[in-house]
């Protein structure tokens, strides 16, 4: 008793401000606390219940959601067996896990839909075993690399689980799903180009390095709506016309524009990397005879993605925020069904913020598990 | 040297090594991969103004009449009848009043969170902690609707909160109180900046002449008495009338709730200032904090051993250093934060971006409207940054 | 001190090799051969120029004027005779300069394998029968950070020998260890010597380089100031410069 009195003494009555401080906080904290659980007392939430298809897939026909279904089951099923295989499992970071993934889950769970989420369920859980085991067996290595792979091609393979079989037309793919798709490519493309980038920006090629840098400093000059409103009224009428190309579809335009723009920002991450290596270490790849590009792919490169990691991660959240500004092309993304619900449907007339609430718990969710991603990847390299 | 290279060359006999020869030359070799990236470069080049060609290109239509107007001006008064010009420079305004606020509010904010997020008392650290983690895992544009939306749930004008008759709260926006004067305000304000800024850099070359000469003068005293002196002059100069003016509402002829006095924060301004406020605060918070905890831990140490105050310290040893650290991450942020102000066409709070777009709409012209958009921004963060490195010389001139 | 001086094959040849950082001129024209399994120590108050000289040897500095030639190789801009002279000449630095994201033996393999095309199990071999020659095989695991500092730099020297280089050159190889490092190091570079390597040490050593080095050179501002056998500098330097630096190190 005596312990937790001083304990309270030292923490929030440490001296005449520390009081003020502790009051003042607290009623803050109450004040915060009560609005937010009278609002989720008070409101109506059926409309989540309601519109959950559209929040999450927008305005894909009901008889291809099971492309989304897929693509869900599989992306689950990747990543527990990755966080099994590679995260250091103890019971409160299993708790904190599940917890996550099960508030959309049960969220989004319907009669119907009863049996896919059992199933996902089970399987998560089958492979969630298996990665857990092969951490520590002989087939450790395959294990990574499979699973490595399988993330690079999820990708390219959901975009082949949209299209097969007559699938329905990119300007309908709306949701969460596009913003997580958007997110996807652009950061896939955005990469690759960044590292580019960043190297043409270092390079002692004096061209190169004036087209790098002017590259950069132009895209990181405007805001993104300016860039994406470009893709709208601008980029068509730049496209050559084979390959039909000039006929490009808005969301592959967006896409395009998000990489280029996400690549401006990875580049100049990447050369933070890049200058912080000491100039020693190409000098004893040269001295060993190595040319240039062995140097580069192999001793800086490395050395240089690895210290930025933590930054590059954070790049990667920020590009998932901005794909919400894609409302300005009329794409139909969660942030935009989220204010057109309450505009539009008669039964939940004015209730835009229960939806805003539930658009940003979506987005928050995301952010945060990636943000756990980035920290645990600090952690496991600074060992 | 590239003679040896020619006598070199002149001595083999087949192409085949003379090509050879030449590829390995170092300086070739350099020469050779610009000028095949020059070349496709230049292809690059033409086709892309062969196709910009076609386009409307030419700023003429910004001198034709708007014929649009705008719910916020600023500084210059506009209506429909002005040219486009006039209104994009209307949006410009908006654009950098929004910014400056945001940025020094933010700063503000995030000095606070910066140092609450360190505190040792329990609440305070979680509260920090709480903002930063919240709110900078939602999208600004989604924050920016829910400012929006809040700010329309005030009540209507008819029965608008009123504390102590000092302001007006509604769904129209939110009055506030404020010193007014007659037409020469804006001058005079223009002249007490300058008069701020000419006071302090008397005060630091005072300073410095003290270092040498110690007179029993004191340059704060001295450099304040300047200000206050330039502040009358002109003050009088300009017979400038200061009252206080109180936000009142009232009902005209019409049965219409009009609303004057005092200076309003329309629910669009408010709710984009609002968001940027919070969200760029989280950032800077992260600065603030990252900085004052990589500096070593023998500085709060000392200054501990040395009987220095908490406030004492802060102030004294740990801001001033951890101010270097701070300065270029804290510029990147105010960028940001500018760039972030476009933003504010979501909920048509009319900034350079959207009155932009309104012209584009209206006008065609979009490449050249793009390259104006561009030029702007870009100037702006040239702007900023140039104040910035200002502050950041003069914060590293002194000590290591 | 051996007599290893075989004055029919010169290794490295200088002549008035001149080289600039901007206005600084940090070599104003040196001349100097080096002779196949010959020892040869530098040294010099520091901005005289000594490590700056052996940098241009392998071209990790571009000389200004003035003519380098490897092994008969002369360096110039073509860089298939830069690169020839770079695989038979081996580097050691005073940073160690270890790839700290590759293993110890990782470290050792990589160039053999991307640079002279050896075959995994090759370079493997070569590289634990050269950590054995330093002295420490079982550490072929570890990565630089677990080990100290003279074991890295005998990594270092290790990765430097598995290019097969005909010349060493050394960048005052324990200017950054602790002392009671710097013997196990030395020793290395004594046995090197011993077997008939040539060597370029840039070196405070003063100890080691009387016991190994066939021959001096002393730099002061950019130029040879003298030349000459450890006896010779050790009993009776010509030069006053000379004098009044042995006086400071000695």
């Amino acid at each position: 008793m005596r312990i937790l009195l001083s304990r309270i003494r030292e923490n929030f009555l440490g001296s005449k401000l520390d009081v003020i401080l502790s009051i003042t906080g607290a009623l803050f904290i109450y004040f915060i606390l009560s609005t937010l659980i009278s609002f989720i007392l008070n409101s109506d939430w059926t409309l989540i219940l309601v519109n959950r298809k559209l929040m999450l897939t927008g305005l894909m026909p009901e008889e291809e959601i099971w492309r989304a279904w897929t693509i869900f089951s599989l992306t689950t099923i990747l990543m527990t067996t990755s966080i099994a295989f590679w995260f250091k499992i103890n019971i409160k970071s299993s708790i904190f896990y599940i917890l996550l993934l099960l508030i959309p889950l049960l969220i989004f769970t319907t009669k119907n839909t009863l049996l896919y989420v059992l199933f996902i369920m089970i399987l998560s859980i089958v492979f969630f075993y298996l990665g857990y085991r092969s951490k520590n067996s002989e087939l450790k290595n395959i294990v990574s690399r499979i699973i490595m792979i399988s993330w690079i091609i999820l990708l390219p393979i959901c975009f082949l689980i949209l299209n097969i079989l007559d699938g329905p037309k990119m300007t309908l793919w709306g949701g969460f799903m596009i913003n997580l798709i958007l997110a996807a490519i652009a950061i896939f493309a955005g990469f690759p180009l960044g590292i580019l980038l960043a190297l043409g920006r270092a390079s002692s090629y004096k061209l190169i390095k004036l087209i790098s840098t002017l590259y950069i400093e132009v895209i990181r000059g405007a805001p993104l709506v300016a860039w994406l409103l470009l893709a709208w009224f601008v980029l068509p009428k730049f496209l050559p016309n084979l390959f039909g190309l000039s006929d490009l579809n808005i969301v592959v335009r967006a896409m395009i524009v998000l990489s280029l723009f996400a690549s401006a920002y990875i580049a100049e991450v990447i050369r933070g990397g890049l200058q912080s290596i000491p100039k020693g270490q190409e000098e004893a790849s040269f001295a060993l005879g190595m040319n240039s590009i062995s140097n580069t792919i192999f001793i800086v490169l490395p050395q240089a993605i690895r210290i930025v990691i933590p930054t590059i991660v954070s790049t990667f959240i920020a590009i998932f925020k901005d794909t919400s500004l894609v409302f300005i092309l009329a794409i139909t993304d969660l942030l935009r069904i989220g204010r057109l619900i309450p505009e539009q449907q008669q039964a939940f007339f004015g209730k835009s913020i229960e939806s805003l609430a539930v658009v940003a718990l979506l987005f928050w969710v995301v952010s945060l598990v990636l943000s756990q991603i980035s920290r645990t990847i600090e952690k496991k390299l600074n060992i | 040297m590239p003679s040896s290279l020619f006598t070199q060359f002149k001595s083999e006999d087949s192409i085949k090594k003379k090509l050879n020869l030449l590829f390995r030359n170092r300086i070739f070799r350099r020469f050779f991969i610009q000028f095949v990236f020059g070349i496709f470069l230049l292809l690059l080049f033409f086709y892309i103004v062969d196709k910009a060609l076609n386009l409307e290109l030419g700023f003429g239509h910004l001198s034709s009449r708007a014929g649009f107007g705008l719910s916020h001006t600023f500084i210059i008064d506009y209506n429909s009848n002005d040219s486009r010009w006039m209104g994009y420079f209307a949006g410009v305004i908006n654009t950098i009043r929004v910014s400056l606020v945001g940025i020094v509010l933010a700063t503000i904010l995030g000095i606070f969170m910066g140092l609450a997020r360190l505190s040792p008392n329990f609440l305070i650290n979680k509260i920090s902690t709480g903002y930063v983690e919240f709110i900078r895992n939602t999208p600004l544009l989604v924050q920016i609707i829910f400012w929006q939306l809040i700010l329309l749930q005030l009540p209507h004008i008819s029965k608008a909160l009123t504390f102590g008759g000092l302001s007006v709260f509604s769904n129209k926006g939110i009055l506030l109180p404020i010193i007014s004067s007659n037409e020469n305000g804006s001058l005079w304000t223009l002249i007490l900046f300058l008069g701020l800024i000419i006071s302090l850099i008397l005060r630091s070359r005072l300073f410095k002449y003290k270092e040498e000469h110690v007179d029993l003068f004191s340059p704060n005293l001295i450099s304040f008495f300047t200000f206050v002196v330039i502040a009358i002059i002109s003050f009088f100069a300009l017979s400038i009338k200061l009252s206080p003016s109180v936000p009142e509402v009232n009902i005209n002829q019409y049965g219409t709730y009009i609303q004057s006095g005092g200076f309003i924060l329309t629910p669009q301004f408010a709710a984009v200032l609002f968001a940027l406020v919070l969200y760029t605060g989280t950032f800077i918070t992260e600065i603030v904090r990252g900085s004052i905890q990589s500096l070593p831990k023998g500085q709060t140490e000392a200054a501990m051993a040395l009987g220095l105050n908490s406030y004492q310290r802060i102030t004294l040893i740990i801001l001033p250093q951890a101010l270097r650290s701070i300065i270029p991450p804290l510029t990147n942020q105010y960028l940001n934060l500018t760039k972030n102000s476009s933003l504010s066409v979501a909920i048509a709070y009319p900034d350079l971006f959207m009155v932009s777009r309104t012209i584009m709409n209206n006008a065609g012209h979009a490449l050249p409207m793009f390259v104006l958009i561009l030029i702007t921004y870009l100037t702006l963060s040239l702007v900023i940054s140039l104040i910035m490195n200002i502050i950041n010389l003069r914060v590293t001139r002194i000590g290591a | 001190m051996k007599n290893k001086v075989s004055k029919k094959k010169i290794s490295v040849e200088a002549i008035d090799v001149t080289k600039s950082f901007g206005d600084f001129q940090a070599l104003k024209g040196i001349t100097a051969n080096i002779y196949e399994g010959e020892v040869v120590v530098v040294f010099g108050p520091s901005g005289s120029g000594k490590s700056t000289f052996i940098r241009t040897i392998n071209g990790l500095e571009e000389h200004n004027s003035g003519e380098i030639t490897v092994n008969g190789i002369p360096l110039n801009d073509d860089v298939k005779n830069r690169d020839a002279i770079r695989g038979q000449v081996g580097m050691v630095f005073q940073q160690f300069n270890l790839f700290p994201h590759l293993s110890v033996l990782r470290n050792i393999t990589l160039a053999p394998q991307k640079v002279k095309k050896l075959s995994k199990s090759e370079s493997e071999k070569l590289a634990m029968s050269l950590l054995e020659r330093v002295g420490i095989p079982e550490q072929a695991e570890k990565y630089p950070a677990q080990l100290s500092g003279g074991q890295q730099q005998r990594v270092a020297i290790a990765r430097a020998l598995a290019m097969q280089p005909k010349i060493m050159l050394f960048d005052e190889p324990t200017s950054a260890l602790d002392p009671e490092m710097i013997k196990e190091v030395l020793d290395v570079m004594i046995e090197l010597a011993q077997s008939g390597m040539t060597m370029i040490c840039v070196t405070h050593e003063m100890g080691f380089a009387r016991e190994v080095a066939d021959r001096f050179l002393f730099f002061d501002e950019g130029l040879i100031v003298e030349e000459g056998t450890p006896e010779h500098f050790f009993n009776n330097p010509k030069e006053e410069r000379t004098k009044l630096f042995l006086s400071q190190i000695l």
